[in-house]
């Protein structure tokens, strides 16, 4: 069931997702929840428990996390849930199952250092606030570290 | 009480009031604020920390090194940016091993992460500069004004690493709001979050949440809720004007950053802090005020 596993994936299953006992104060406690009733943190351990992480990895429930890290604090396991689907993002994004939003998001900090673009209005209005000029961004040294990280190996796939 | 001024991309690229009523608030009571030549978007605590965990601590370290050539602790003013830089922070200051390969990555852009600095957020800040210190200079105490408050997610959790206010039932924000004469009212699901965090990928959803929690509190009859996150300020704020209601008429409640509410207690005028680049109209909020 494990077969292919990547090993830091086991070991974190090992560690911490194990000793959760399904008491579900996770979902109780999940705005995403709330939401979106499919959405079931607690069901996510449990089919991690039983080995099912390939159909965990490849679902779109991962991505639905708002990462408040509610769960991290309730759990009565310390089973930090939050960091866990934070882990499991990363090891989907490797597999190439990243949801375009969040390249997206990427592309734009590659390109300016930022998120969000410098706009002529946005100047027009610090200008009208008495607020200094915005300064640059390092945008070559963004750049780089991207291009260092694994980030930078997904971007370049996305591209090609 | 001088700090690296950490900006982050939200505030000044999209809600520059917030820049402006910080600046003017915080310089008022004593704290020189320092900008930081070069600093970027802060790592980005959403999309770059799920897609590469690494590449995100090793764009907050850029951040960090630049205010330790500036020998200045970071003070942030967006909660992403402070759950981003703090955790980068401090988990290269507990494990060796990362942060040697952090340094290894920064060596090409000719820096390197030392561990000589903190990071604060606005609450924490003005916490140091003093309840006394802040009451001798207000002006127009905000007697009357009924708040609610919303902590948010990231200023607070994972404790673990933040370690700032208690992660469930924080008070430090409430106590701030008291400072300046007004009220902290309670209102069901306050800790509930706001949702920016789903607005990537399910834009319908996240309106959804932060609909439910604008009735809750729209119903405890406050004037205005007061937040500390620019995330959270376009989730109330922004939101808000486009929440159509069957059987109601739409929402009208004031949202401001707390450094807002301090400047109008400071004695600041609406115009001058730009109060009118809100999206919900903070007229009714203004209206009442002593
Ligand atoms: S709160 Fe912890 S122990 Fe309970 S179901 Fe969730 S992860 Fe499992
Ligand atoms: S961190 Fe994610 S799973 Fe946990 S409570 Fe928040 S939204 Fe739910």
């Amino acid at each position: 069931m494990s077969e292919g596993m990547p090993e830091d994936l086991a070991a974190l299953i090992k560690e911490k997702v194990v000793h959760c006992f399904q008491c579900g104060s996770c979902v109780g406690s999940c705005p995403t929840a709330r939401a979106i009733p499919e959405y079931n943190p607690r069901r996510m351990m449990e089919e991690l428990i039983l080995g099912r992480w390939r159909g965990v990895l490849s679902g779109r429930m991962i991505w639905l996390c708002t990462l408040c890290h509610t769960c991290y604090e309730v759990c009565p396991q310390g089973v930090g849930i939050s960091h866990i689907i934070v882990e499991l993002r990363n090891h989907a994004a490797r597999m190439g199952l990243a949801p375009p939003e969040y390249l997206n998001n990427v592309r734009q900090v590659a390109s300016t250092g930022w998120t969000s673009p410098l706009t002529g209005a946005v100047q027009r209005i610090r200008k009208e606030l008495g607020l200094p000029e915005v300064k640059t961004a390092g945008v070559e040294e963004v750049g780089r570290l991207i291009e260092l990280t694994e980030l930078g190996r997904m971007m370049g796939e996305q591209r090609s | 009480m001088r700090y690296a001024f950490f900006l982050g991309c939200m505030i000044p690229l999209r809600l520059p009031h917030i820049e402006r009523a910080t600046r003017m608030a915080l310089e008022a009571v004593g704290v020189e604020l320092l900008d930081m030549e070069g600093a970027s978007c802060c790592g980005e605590p959403i999309s770059i920390q799920s897609l590469d965990r690494e590449a995100w601590i090793a764009l907050a370290a850029r951040n960090l090194c630049i205010a330790e050539e500036m020998k200045a602790d970071i003070l942030t003013i967006c909660s992403g940016c402070y759950e981003t830089l703090k955790t980068a922070n401090v988990s290269m200051k507990r494990e060796t091993s990362l942060r040697e390969r952090i340094n290894e990555k920064l060596s090409a852009i000719g820096k390197e992460f030392r561990g000589t600095i903190e990071v604060k957020n606005i609450i924490e800040v003005l916490g140091e500069v003093g309840e006394e210190r802040i009451k001798a200079h207000l002006k127009r105490p905000l007697k009357g004004i009924r708040v609610a408050a919303h902590p948010g997610c990231h200023l607070l959790r994972p404790s673990e690493i933040i370690q700032f206010d208690d992660p469930m039932r924080p008070v430090l924000l409430d106590r701030l709001i008291r400072l300046l004469g007004a009220e902290s009212i309670q209102y069901p699901k306050k800790m509930l979050c706001c949702g920016a965090g789903l607005r990537l990928v399910d834009l319908e959803k996240a309106n959804k949440l932060v609909e439910m929690k604008l009735s809750l509190i729209e119903s405890a009859e406050t004037d205005c809720i007061v937040l500390v996150c620019p995330y959270c300020m376009i989730q109330y704020d922004l939101t808000q004007r486009m929440i159509k209601r069957e059987d109601k008429a739409p929402f009208n409640i004031p949202v401001l950053y707390y450094s807002e509410l301090l400047s109008l207690a400071l004695g600041f005028s609406p115009s001058e802090i730009g109060l009118r680049f809100h999206r919900t109209s903070v007229e009714p909020l203004l209206k009442k005020l002593p």
